[in-house]
């Protein structure tokens, strides 16, 4: 059993795998396929609590894969501030060769279901190498 | 106490494994998991080459603890025998309400073969996906 504390490595190989054999394309329809059929819990909070709930979800995955963040949380707008993304933290510690757009995936999977209810989603990376990136989402005025 | 792990992972993995088979056939799926298990295992091959069985029994012990799993492992003469009655990784997926993979059991069967096949061991899986119970075995080839 591949257990959850190899799972990174696991998911950075899936991204080698599907780029090397199926190009861009297909890491990009894998991770859309993702936001669709695997983060329904995400979608749930967004939709019924908006930014509690991306707080809620966040509190939960971040603290479980212990990570090291800062987050705001206001009314009409969230963000996290990663310190030490705990992905690039274990692959770093491995001395895996990282898939090149690996931090690529945290746009796409989080974006497309949090623009659906109203929000703004944008993710600045500042230092993929070490894992440090800023989530900022805002409610979208009208 | 059971430490504290992000187990959601074990769904990401088995919607992963759907992705593959659905999209690229069951073979892509089968060819990933041997690429996975030669770069993230690399070092338990290395380790099960120097100290044999033990290295297997030490991991299995420390991972199947981690995640909570319900098993056994037991130590025969040139055999080392893992009995799993709750799988950690398919009891969470179907507690959380994950899809679960028709096939998720493939990842044993795909790994403990490559790494059977890297460190000169024999390796045998019988499992029930549906219960989330299996019996693995590594061999020495020779007795």
């Amino acid at each position: 059993m591949i257990s959850c504390t190899e799972f990174i490595l696991a998911y950075n190989e899936l991204f080698k795998f599907l780029h090397k054999r199926y190009g861009k394309k297909a890491v990009i329809d894998f991770w859309i396929y993702i936001s669709d059929n695997f983060l329904t819990n995400l979608d749930n909070l967004v939709k019924e609590k908006g930014i509690a709930g991306m707080a809620e979800y966040w509190t939960h995955t971040l603290t479980e894969e212990k990570a090291e963040y800062c987050m705001e949380v206001g009314k009409t707008h969230f963000r996290i501030y990663m310190k030490k993304c705990p992905s690039v933290g274990i692959m770093n510690q491995r001395k895996v060769k990282k898939y090149p757009y690996y931090c690529e995936h945290c746009d796409i999977l989080y974006k497309k279901i949090i623009e659906k209810y109203g929000f703004d989603y944008r993710i600045r990376f500042i230092d993929k190498n070490n894992g440090v990136c800023e989530v900022s989402v805002r409610e979208k005025k009208y | 106490m059971e430490e504290k792990i992000h187990k959601d992972f074990h769904g990401a993995l088995s919607v992963g494994f759907e992705y593959l088979a659905k999209k690229f056939g069951k073979k892509s799926l089968e060819e990933f998991l041997g690429v996975c298990a030669r770069s993230i295992y690399k070092e338990l091959i290395k380790k099960i080459k120097k100290e044999g069985l033990i290295a297997i029994e030490k991991y299995w012990n420390e991972i199947f603890s981690l995640e909570g799993a319900k098993f056994k492992i037991e130590r025969k003469k040139g055999e080392l025998i893992l009995k799993i009655t709750e799988c950690p990784a398919i009891s969470h997926i179907v507690k959380v309400g994950y899809p679960v993979y028709d096939d998720f059991c493939i990842q044993c069967r795909v790994i403990n073969r490559v790494i059977a096949e890297e460190t000169g061991l024999k390796s045998e899986i019988s499992s029930d996906q549906k219960k989330g119970r299996c019996i693995q075995k590594f061999k020495k080839e020779i007795q």
